[in-house]
């Protein structure tokens, strides 16, 4: 025995400490084989996570984007709208500017008719020259009176509104002087001033314009008037709602009338839309159901991809005002996962019937290929198989319009109630020599599950009812696709889909 | 610090920023370096070759992926080695802790100095020693005589009570004394057959 029981301790501490003992190759194997697997999943979290942040990132730039171009567009037209009338002055004086447009306008119509009037007076004139000078100045200043209460006459005539009678006192007053000198002077100077006052703004004489000049320049006033149309309205507008010569014109709240008359949103909008979905499954182990082949997540993940998926429907939205609308409708969508090939086994279904069971994330299936009769534990090599699912969804959201011109943004938010139209898996199985194909129902799926939805709307306006539309959307699952299996699956989606609104 | 500690100290630190990025070559070599050292440390806490390999193969995948942890302060083996002994000890506490009551024969009371037991008992025969002790007195004597830990640690860390802890100390020498008692005999009856 060891004299000192801590001689012991110090026996085994100096015999062993600091001695190296051979390690077996496998060892390490074993380490870098863990090592490969540790980083494939950190590579799929940060994938995942890229994924996602990108996705937010998208997101979070098309908002920022409407803010910029909501506060650019919308916000200084709010200004404009929101302004009370400017004070008297300025109004008569955009007024004035409105109506000597008009009256222009009025005008180049009436010059035909105007010169017609001259040429009368021209004829009128020439007819008393044949008289005495004097009785020529008398007859041809009537006539001229005459003409010109004619012409006032027309321009009466054709002003029909009240503040064009005031312009065209203002015309008057404004011509006073060469009326006066029109009174005064001899015929062609008289003409001259008919002319003027008839005449497009250039002063040409009316005979001598051409019909296309003529048409120029009635385009090119046709538009001056459709720049002040909105203070023309306003100022129709005005003249409706209060008396003709109302000497406070501030008091009229021409914005608000114009508002009320601005057309108000349709309270019904139909679109149709469809477009591709990226889709990004869920996965979690239901270890009560956990042992088959195929029937964990990490091999869902590892074996499945999906292929396609892609979603059309029609969506009803009704609008509560202009700026909050309800969205329901309808949405087929469906969704193809490709499915690495594997070895299934034989086993007996709920009937006592052997069939080659076959897992994947979605359920499991009983292979029934036509050929090939499994015994109880026959093992079979599925080539690569596919899964199809087909769902028709009914969504409810809540919209919010950010209206900019012709461009809208609406974002909206709610869930999506979805149910299994379709679900099938076709394989082909290899067993011995024998190759069949076969499709079945997958077994394990719900009849409908349920998904949160988030989406960020820009349209844009054709015309007044019709839209095109572009929806980015997010659909993530809240409830699994199926029960009792092994792999309960939740799939999320991000869909890109564009369309055609119409409101009514 | 000699010069050439500090190179190395430079190439381990080199060594250890390539295995934080991954590369597996670098990870290979570090393994080379502190695998045998560590697979001792393994056989002490483990019953047998196998448990101790599966202790070791825990114990780095652990270091590699907690590697960007180490701060550089104190031993780079001191801090895979406490690695490596929570991994031990974490497989212990995964099996069913039962105080195993051994009968402890008296052994030969034959006056053995330390140096002559050295002399003729081996590292493997030595380790093959604490491999054979129960598991819970494994523990408490590697703790206490390995990694210089008080009663009162191993007793938390184990979950016992520190009287216990202590009890199962004793116990454990005298298994040991035992064993050596028997391994010096059956020497000894060897070079008298010879």
């Amino acid at each position: 025995m060891i004299r000192d029981i801590h001689d012991i301790d110090k026996l085994f501490k100096d015999g062993i400490e600091g001695h190296k003992e051979d390690v077996p190759d496998a060892v390490w194997e074993n380490i870098s084989n863990k090592l490969d697997e540790k980083q494939a999943v950190s590579f799929e979290k940060k994938y995942y996570r890229l994924r996602r942040l990108a996705i937010a990132v998208v997101l979070l730039g098309f908002l920022s984007g409407v803010y910029a171009l909501y506060s650019k567009f919308v916000a200084p037209h709010e200004d404009v709208v929101v302004k009370t009338v400017p004070k008297t002055k300025s109004f008569e004086k955009a007024n004035d500017n409105a109506l000597k447009e008009n009256s222009t306008t009025v005008e180049q119509k009436k010059s035909v008719v105007s010169d017609e009037n001259i040429v009368d007076s021209k004829n009128n004139l020439k007819e008393s020259s044949d008289e005495t000078n004097k009785v020529k100045e008398q007859s041809s200043s009537s006539t001229i009176n005459n003409n010109n209460s004619d012409v006032k006459k027309e321009h009466s005539t054709t002003e029909v509104n009240a503040p064009t009678k005031t312009v065209v006192k203002k015309i008057k007053s404004n011509n006073l002087p060469e009326r006066s000198e029109a009174n005064n002077s001899t015929q062609p100077k008289t003409k001259i001033v008919v002319e003027k006052k008839i005449s497009l703004p250039d002063e040409k004489p009316v005979e001598e314009q051409s019909i296309t000049s003529l048409l120029s320049e009635r385009t090119t006033s046709n538009i001056a008037l459709m720049m002040n149309a909105e203070v023309f309205i306003a100022n129709q507008l005005n003249t409706i709602a209060h008396p003709l010569f109302a000497s406070d014109a501030t008091s009229v709240n021409l914005s608000s009338i114009a508002k009320q008359k601005i057309k108000t949103p349709a309270s019904f909008s139909l679109t149709a839309f469809a477009g591709p979905d990226f889709s990004f499954e869920n996965f979690k182990d239901n270890d009560h159901f956990a042992g088959p082949p195929g029937g964990n997540r990490q091999e869902a993940k590892r074996d499945e991809q999906q292929s396609t998926s892609f979603t059309t429907g029609l969506l009803l939205d009704y609008n509560l005002n202009s700026k909050w609308s309800i969205q329901s409708g309808i949405m087929l969508t469906t969704s193809i996962t490709n499915i690495a090939p594997s070895t299934v086994y034989a086993r007996p279904d709920n009937n006592g019937r052997i069939h080659f069971e076959f897992h994947c994330s979605s359920g499991y299936s009983y292979i029934e290929p036509g050929n090939i009769a499994p015994q109880a534990g026959d093992s079979a090599k599925a080539m690569g198989s596919k899964t199809k699912l087909q769902y028709t969804s009914v969504p409810l959201a809540v919209r919010y319009h950010l209206n900019a011109g012709r461009f809208s943004f609406l974002p909206a938010a709610g869930f999506t109630l979805n149910f299994l139209a379709q679900g099938k898996v076709e394989t082909t199985i290899q067993h011995g020599t024998d190759t069949e194909s076969s499709e079945d129902n997958i077994t394990g799926l719900r009849s409908s599950y349920l998904n949160g939805l988030v989406s960020v709307g820009a349209e844009y306006k054709l015309t007044r009812n019709v839209s095109l539309t572009l929806i980015p959307s997010g659909r993530f699952a809240v409830t699994a696709i199926n029960k009792n299996t092994p792999v309960s699956s939740y799939p999320n989606y991000f869909s890109l889909a564009g369309g055609v609104r119409v409101s009514f | 610090m000699s010069e050439s500690q500090t190179v190395r100290d430079i190439e381990l630190h080199q060594l250890i920023q390539d295995c934080v990025a991954g590369k597996r070559q670098a990870q290979s070599r570090l393994y080379k370096q502190f695998a045998p050292l560590m697979f001792t440390v393994c056989l002490r806490y483990s019953r047998n070759r196998e448990e101790a390999e599966e202790t070791l193969q825990e114990g780095f995948v652990k270091v590699f992926e907690h590697l960007n942890q180490y701060k550089y302060a104190g031993s780079f083996e001191g801090w895979i080695r406490k690695i490596m002994v929570n991994c031990a000890l974490e497989k212990y506490r995964r099996k069913s802790q039962l105080h195993a009551i051994v009968p402890i024969e008296k052994a030969e009371e034959q006056p053995v100095s330390h140096e002559e037991a050295l002399s003729v008992l081996g590292t493997k025969e030595l380790l093959q020693m604490v491999q054979q002790l129960p598991s819970v007195y494994r523990m408490v004597f590697n703790l206490y005589v390995f990694e210089g830990m008080k009663h009162r640690e191993i007793a938390e860390l184990l979950g016992i009570s520190e009287g216990t802890s202590k009890s199962n100390l004793f116990d454990a020498r005298a298994i040991l004394q035992k064993l050596i008692a028997q391994n010096m005999n059956a020497d000894k009856k060897n070079i008298s057959c010879l």
